[in-house]
């Protein structure tokens, strides 16, 4: 049965480094990093024998990476051979992917300068159109669909680089129901780095495709490219998991840590995680103890001196603890302290209250507070790009603390005066 | 338990011995003025109950408890304490049970003490306060900056990598422009060669036009003119003397030859020769003559000795003779072999055939006895006798060989003996003589001799003959070589030996003769070589002498021209190598003929330009170097990705500092929503007791309570109104202070389970007014009503009396003691119980200048960073000396004092106006404030934990050199561009930064300027009773002194520094 095979990908941030990557890394950087992905990439799109490349935007990540990028470029265009590569420009490389794709041939970019264009790719199944959109500049806040894309013709796919159902955003903010409104095979988006793809029955496939790397510990869980392959029924999407780094959240439940053996443990659990990452070279582990322990205080001091970023290998695969987050508490019998008429009493109401959903009060005082944090001048966090660092959630904060404080209060020595 | 009595041995200004007696079991009032020893009694007290040191203090002391005595001895200096008491609390409660004025009038670290433990006490015993300050907000600047400067990297990165971009499009240009500098710079040989062949040309023209002056003589000489002149005279010279020389010399051996008296031409060669042929003939002659002389002597000698001997015997009778002899001769020697052999064969024989009949006879033997061996006796026995047969035959073996060859053999020498005497027979028959042999022979011999006689006389006679002759011929030839010698000479030869001498001399002439006739030939050749020398050379220097074109008479010349030549020849060599210099250069130039149509001037312009080419393709090339440079390491990602992994990490650093900020204030929040709830009557113990005492003793008017920050504070119970410890008025402050204090003793107390501890106040009331008094002294005798001992000391009679009044009121036990009267010391003086306040000593300031009086009163310096309570009221009413001395006399000089005192002052001076200006002073100072800060102390820098040893001195000695500026002083850390703090690390900096923050040392906002703080602390809503030109007057009073610091300084002491 004839059909069609591409394999899109989207924010590649070629030139980025990946942020958090420890020292003993550093001189596997770029193997591990995007330029690392698109040699896999290159490789996977060679493997699949596919009809072309696609990439959703974001391909560069900073105009400055201008001449790291040009070369990696050019040797990913010499290994692709006859298979096209074609890319739409989104907002970090608004101004760098024309350059480049104006200076080298094979690599084809859509839709230069905030216009629809299309471009059609033979295929076993015949001619496939591929439609795209390119940012014009860093920011655009007017929809891509603002000016429709043209008439559809034959079987298309739709690359867009946009910020999806976010009216206020200067990421060309689109819907939905735009995308449903200007029908293709599929809908190919990029921005957002964690992977939605995907499609109801009977539906196009339309969403992210994601980072092809994680470019920090954030971007956790398994990261690549989409092969997708459309024939007489419609297309269909299949992740290809490529990325040369994985970023893992694991959860050490206190009933499974010992102060005493902390470091062993972690480290079990950090390579019990990474076996399901069979394509990656490394994986990063950002850690966190969570629950009750008796013992708690000496497992926060254990972790607080656990070494991280040196990495071990488990079958092949390099693995590090990236950070190792000590959520544990005391074990507290909350309904039972809350009886007390004390200050302990009330916190531990005060933590029930919070589990509840209740306090809101307190929360919206909280989050204002954390608001005002953020925008104090020594502690306010730019963004880079679509990349920020949102704030803490308050309610959690809040309930943590409380449990925090309720920890250390049930740790001290006990009444009396002095 | 209750004081019984208490004796001082020891103490400052106490006389030893001195003893207290008769305490009361409800009230003692122990009266007694100032240093009467109250406050040294109630030490005692303490010492004796928790020892501990005390300055000069030696007591003894009975207590009882329970029924029960108890007594203690303490010594300070003697070594400590001994003695028995019932169970005490700890120390703390001394403390408060024994409360002395000063205690009340400060708050001491046992206040501190006591509001903390209070504190606790509310929060259930958990310290919060410590939750709450670990959690204290932050706002820490280290992550911003590190961001920020991140960020400005990034930035410049960025642009650093647009540039580059920019400039690669230049990179061909670049190229191209270095190109063509280089293809230009790359003349400058070419063109330093032109010019090098402008100088040889020029250098060759005037080589040539030198040589060209120089006459033309020294250019024709090649050098050793001179010289060869000068040999050749001498050749000449020299060959003229060896023709001279060589004609004497023939001269002369030609006079040696004439001498030699032989012919002109010498002596032919034939005469020589034979001459020597004669004279070999002479002497062999002359030895064949001399051995024929001889061969006749001894012929003749011979015949001589035979004719003696000799006899006549015919010839045939010597011929039979000789073979006679012969036969007897050979007769005799067969017999004389004969009998040797008949003697010697018979003996070897017999012993040889004897030998072998012992072997055999022993083999017979050796036969036999094997046999016998064998036991065959005959065989044996027959062996034996073989044997003994053999032996036998053995034994007479030889004589049976000697007795049968002996004969044979004798037999055939008796026969050769016989033919001998035959042959003898013979022989004598034929001589004739046939007596003996012996004569026989000699007749022989003598016929043979008389033979031999007649030879030699024949051989005589030939050699005579001989002799003869060879005379004869020896004369002949002698007479020969004369005649052949006597052309060359008259001598006679004579005799051969003349012949040789003659000739040997003609020899030896002959041969000077051609030796001299050599040397004749040999002068000759010298000469007509000399003469044909001569010739030659005399040509030779004609020749050169022509070449020269000069003659023997202009010779001289020569020197002068070979002094030029030199020169001339200098002058040709560099012509010579300036040519070849000058080929090679023109060899070069070929490649760029226009260069070779240039003059010098122009050259050096060119050159100059291709220089300039040069030096612009070198920089372009560094340009193009630098830039492909940069682009490699951007082609690596080197600086975008560089900064932009920095900026990430920055930004990851201060958003963790930011959610650490956001956890510090949720934990806050928590802290606060926790502890906000707490209602009265979750309030402990120890709070309530203290709360109850301050209610008492303040007649209900005040209560304590925990603020928000889990402070105790007085709360104003009509008001409701919370007022710290700052805000009180002296006297509810000594009251809350007390009341705390002795409720902190009775939980104590009640902790260590005791029994109720007697209660010593020295004089704690003494600035408590009139209804405090009694609502103080009412709540303490409720406490004797419940069975404590009550101890109160007053220097105030008025006091003592209504203490004394109000415990008979209520029928309490009261004992009085006059410490006067125990010491035996007048009583004191009363001091004016109308006042609240002991009026001090100070003379009226009317009549005395102005420093003096202000030096009396003791004013105070404006500290701009002190409390604003302690603003010395000098300052506010510097034109008002009479209020200020009012104020001075009932112990007010400060601002704090005045407003704490507020209404107890009655109308006796111009009250509301001194509260006002304080107000105005201290809102001055406040607004003064913003913007700046106090310099830093030591203690700040020490207080912030940020330094430690290694540090310490450095810091302190660099706050100093910074006047204490806070802004400074971080700047400098965090640049280390000092010594002293290198190596400080960046989190110890934020500690320190940190610190200054929360205790207000770091500056924030700005300033404001002298208008601005009188907006603000002058305006009619604050300054109350002042009018405005004086709260102005004022103000700009206060701004001078803190705006000069010397201004801030008091006459007085300005006066005392100067």
């Amino acid at each position: 049965m004839a059909e069609a095979r591409f394999l899109a990908a989207a924010d590649l941030h070629l030139g980025r480094p990946i942020a958090s990557l420890p020292e003993a890394l550093r001189p596997e950087a770029r193997a591990l990093g995007p330029l690392g992905a698109l040699e896999r990439l290159v490789e996977l799109a060679r493997h699949e024998r596919v009809d072309a490349v696609l990439l959703a935007g974001d391909v560069v990540d900073d105009d400055g990476a201008y001449f790291e990028v040009f070369e990696a470029l050019q040797q990913a265009i010499r290994g692709l051979g006859n298979i096209p590569l074609i890319a739409i420009a989104g907002n970090h490389d608004a101004k760098i992917l024309p350059r480049l794709a104006k200076g080298m041939e094979g690599l084809t970019l859509l839709g230069e300068g905030g216009s629809w264009q299309t471009v059609e790719v033979q295929t076993p199944l015949g001619g496939v159109e591929v439609l795209g959109w390119s940012f014009p500049d860093t920011h655009c806040r007017a929809s891509p669909f603002d000016r429709p894309p043209p008439p559809r013709k034959n079987r298309r796919l739709g690359l867009l680089h946009c910020d999806l159902d976010t009216s206020a955003s200067v990421y060309a903010p689109c819907t939905s129901g735009q995308l449903r409104a200007h029908a293709a095979d599929a809908w190919l988006l990029g921005h957002v780095h964690v992977p939605s793809i995907g499609g109801s029955a009977g539906a196009s496939p339309a969403g992210y495709l994601g980072s092809v790397c994680g470019l920090d510990p954030s971007e956790s869980g398994p990261r690549g490219a989409w092969l997708v392959r459309i024939d007489a029924a419609g297309a269909s999407l299949e992740s290809r998991a490529i990325a040369p780094i994985a970023w893992v959240r694991v959860d050490a439940p206190a009933e499974a840590l010992t102060a005493h053996g902390l470091d062993a443990t972690l480290h079990r659990l950090s390579s019990d995680a990474s076996v399901d990452y069979e394509h990656a070279q490394a994986v990063g582990v950002r850690m966190a103890l969570v629950g009750e322990h008796e013992h708690w205080q000496e497992i926060a001091r254990a972790a607080d001196g656990l070494e991280l970023g040196q990495p071990w290998t488990h079958l092949g695969r390099r693995v590090f603890l990236e950070s190792v987050e000590c959520r544990l508490s005391a074990p507290l019998p909350l309904e039972r302290l809350a009886q007390e008429r004390s200050v302990v009493g009330r916190i531990a109401g005060l933590v029930l209250e919070l589990q509840s959903g209740g306090q809101e009060g307190l929360v919206r005082e909280a989050e204002n507070r954390f608001a005002e944090i953020g925008r104090d001048r020594n502690l306010c966090v730019p963004s880079l790009g679509e990349r920020c660092w949102p704030l803490p959630d308050a309610r959690a904060t809040l309930a943590r603390e409380a449990r925090a404080v309720l920890s250390e209060l049930l740790a001290q020595s006990g009444p009396g005066v002095g | 338990m209750r004081v019984r009595r208490i004796e001082i041995l020891r103490s400052a200004g106490i006389s030893p011995g001195f003893t207290i007696d008769g305490f009361a079991q409800g009230l003692t009032i122990v009266e007694g003025r100032n240093e009467s020893g109250k406050s040294t009694l109630a030490n005692a007290i303490r010492a004796l109950l928790w020892p501990a040191r005390h300055a000069h203090l030696r007591a003894r002391g009975m207590f009882e408890a329970g029924g029960q005595e108890f007594h203690a001895f303490v010594d300070v200096h003697g070594g400590g304490w001994e003695g028995n008491t019932p169970t005490l609390p700890d120390e703390s409660a001394g403390r408060g049970i024994i409360v002395g004025i000063s205690d009340l009038w400060r708050d001491g670290e046992q206040d501190k003490a006591i509001r903390e433990a209070m504190r606790r006490e509310l929060q259930g015993g958990y310290d919060l306060q410590s939750l709450h300050e670990a959690a204290a907000p932050r706002s820490p600047t280290g992550p911003m900056r590190a961001m920020r400067e991140a960020e400005a990297n990034l930035h410049a990165a960025r642009q650093a990598a647009r540039d580059l971009m920019a400039q690669e499009a230049s990179l061909p240009e670049l190229r191209e422009r270095a190109g063509q500098c280089r293809t230009l710079a790359a003349r400058v040989p070419m063109v330093e060669k032109a010019l090098e062949r402008l100088a040889c040309l020029d250098t060759l023209a005037g080589l040539r036009a030198e040589l060209a002056s120089l006459p033309q003589g020294a250019l024709r000489i090649a050098g050793d003119e001179a010289q060869r002149l000068h040999e050749l005279r001498n050749d000449i010279d020299h060959a003229r003397a060896s023709i001279d020389s060589a004609g004497q010399d023939a001269e002369r051996l030609r006079a040696d030859m004439a001498a030699l008296g032989l012919a002109d031409k010498g002596v032919p060669v034939g005469a020589m020769d034979l001459l020597a042929k004669l004279e070999s003939e002479a002497i062999a002659i002359r030895q064949q003559l001399a051995d024929a002389a001889r061969e006749a002597d001894r012929t003749s000698a011979r015949a001589g000795v035979f004719a003696i001997e000799a006899r006549a015997i015919d010839d045939g009778t010597l011929i039979q003779l000789d073979k006679a002899l012969a036969s007897v001769q050979e007769a005799r020697e067969r017999m004389l072999r004969d009998k040797l052999a008949a003697e010697r064969p018979q003996a070897d024989a017999a012993r040889r055939w004897s030998n072998l009949v012992l072997i055999a006879a022993s083999i017979m033997a050796l036969l036999a006895l094997v046999v016998a061996g064998f036991a065959q006796a005959w065989w044996a026995l027959g062996c034996s006798a073989l044997t003994l047969v053999l032996v036998i035959m053995a034994l007479w073996m030889p004589r049976l060989f000697r007795d049968g060859g002996a004969a044979l053999l004798l037999e055939r020498a008796e026969q050769s003996e016989q033919a001998y005497g035959q042959s003898l027979a013979e022989l004598r028959s034929i001589a004739g003589v046939d007596d003996e042999l012996a004569s026989t022979l000699s007749l022989v011999t003598a016929a043979r001799r008389a033979k031999q006689h007649d030879e030699a006389l024949e051989d005589m006679l030939a050699a005579r003959a001989n002799v003869e002759s060879l005379e004869a011929q020896l004369a002949g030839v002698l007479a020969r070589a004369e005649s052949v010698l006597s052309a060359y000479g008259p001598d006679v030869c004579g005799s051969v030996d003349d012949l040789s001498e003659l000739r040997t001399n003609l020899a030896h002439r002959v041969a000077e003769y051609g030796r001299l006739a050599d040397r004749i030939e040999a002068a000759h050749a010298r000469e007509s070589q000399a003469s044909q020398h001569l010739k030659r050379t005399m040509e030779q220097r004609r020749v050169l002498l022509e070449r020269l074109g000069l003659t023997e008479d202009t010779e001289d010349q020569v020197h002068e021209w070979l002094r030029l030549r030199s020169h001339a020849v200098g002058l040709r060599d560099g012509i010579v190598r300036h040519e070849a210099v000058l080929a090679v250069l023109e060899a070069a130039l070929a490649a760029m003929p226009e260069l070779l149509d240039i003059n010098h001037a122009s050259l050096l312009t060119h050159k100059a330009e291709c220089q300039q080419a040069s030096r612009q393709a070198s920089e372009l090339e560094q340009r193009i170097g630098n830039l492909q440079g940069q682009l490699d390491r951007a082609r690596h990602g080197a600086d975008v990705s560089g900064a932009l992994h920095a900026y990430e990490r920055a930004a990851q650093e201060l958003s963790k500092a930011r959610d650490f900020a956001c956890t510090r204030v949720a934990r806050q929040m928590v802290l606060d929503q926790a502890v906000a709830g707490v209602e009265h009557e979750d309030m402990p113990a120890l709070v309530r007791a203290a709360d109850a005492l301050l209610a008492k003793f303040t007649g209900l008017a005040y209560g304590l309570r925990i603020d928000s920050s889990q402070t105790p504070v007085v709360r104003d119970l009509r008001s409701g109104v919370d007022k710290n410890y700052e805000q009180l008025s002296t006297g509810t402050r000594a009251q809350a202070l007390l009341a705390m204090r002795l409720a902190g003793a009775l939980e104590a107390e009640r902790r260590a389970g005791t029994a109720p501890l007697p209660i010593i106040l020295d004089e704690p009331l003494a600035t408590t007014d009139d209804e405090r008094f009694e609502a103080i002294a009412g709540a303490m005798l409720g406490m004797v009503q419940e069975g404590r001992q009550l101890v109160y000391l007053t220097c105030e009679p008025a006091h003592a009396d209504r203490l004394a009044k109000l415990a008979a009121d209520q029928n309490i036990d009261i004992f009085r003691i006059d410490l006067d009267a125990v010491r035996n010391r007048q009583k004191t003086a009363r001091n004016p119980s109308a006042s609240l306040l002991e009026p001090k000593t100070l003379p009226s300031p009317e009549g005395l200048p102005r420093e003096e009086y202000l030096h009396l009163l003791g004013v105070t310096e404006l500290e701009p960073w002190g409390s604003l309570d302690a603003i010395d009221l000098y300052h506010v009413l510097a034109d008002d000396l009479a209020t200020l001395h009012t104020l001075a006399l009932h112990g007010l000089r400060t601002v704090g004092q005045v407003l704490a005192q507020q209404g107890r002052l009655g109308e006796r001076f111009s009250w509301p106006l001194v509260a006002d200006a304080g107000r105005l002073a201290q809102r001055v100072v406040s607004a003064w404030r913003v913007g700046r800060c106090r310099p830093l102390r030591s203690e700040d820098l020490i207080a912030s934990g940020a330094f430690g040893a290694t540090f310490l001195d450095g810091i302190l000695a660099l706050n100093a050199e910074m006047g204490g500026s806070a802004e400074k002083l971080l700047e400098l850390l965090e640049s280390r561009s000092d010594e002293r703090v290198k190596g400080f690390q960046g989190r110890k900096i934020e500690q320190f930064r940190e610190h200054l923050r929360s205790q207000g040392l770091l500056p924030e906002g700005t300033t404001l300027d002298r208008g601005q703080i009188l907006e603000r602390a002058v305006n009619s809503d604050v300054i109350g009773c002042l009018d405005l030109g004086k709260s102005l007057g004022i103000a700009h009073a206060l701004l001078s002194k803190l705006e000069t610091p010397e201004g801030r300084i008091p006459e007085a002491l300005a006066s005392e520094g100067a």
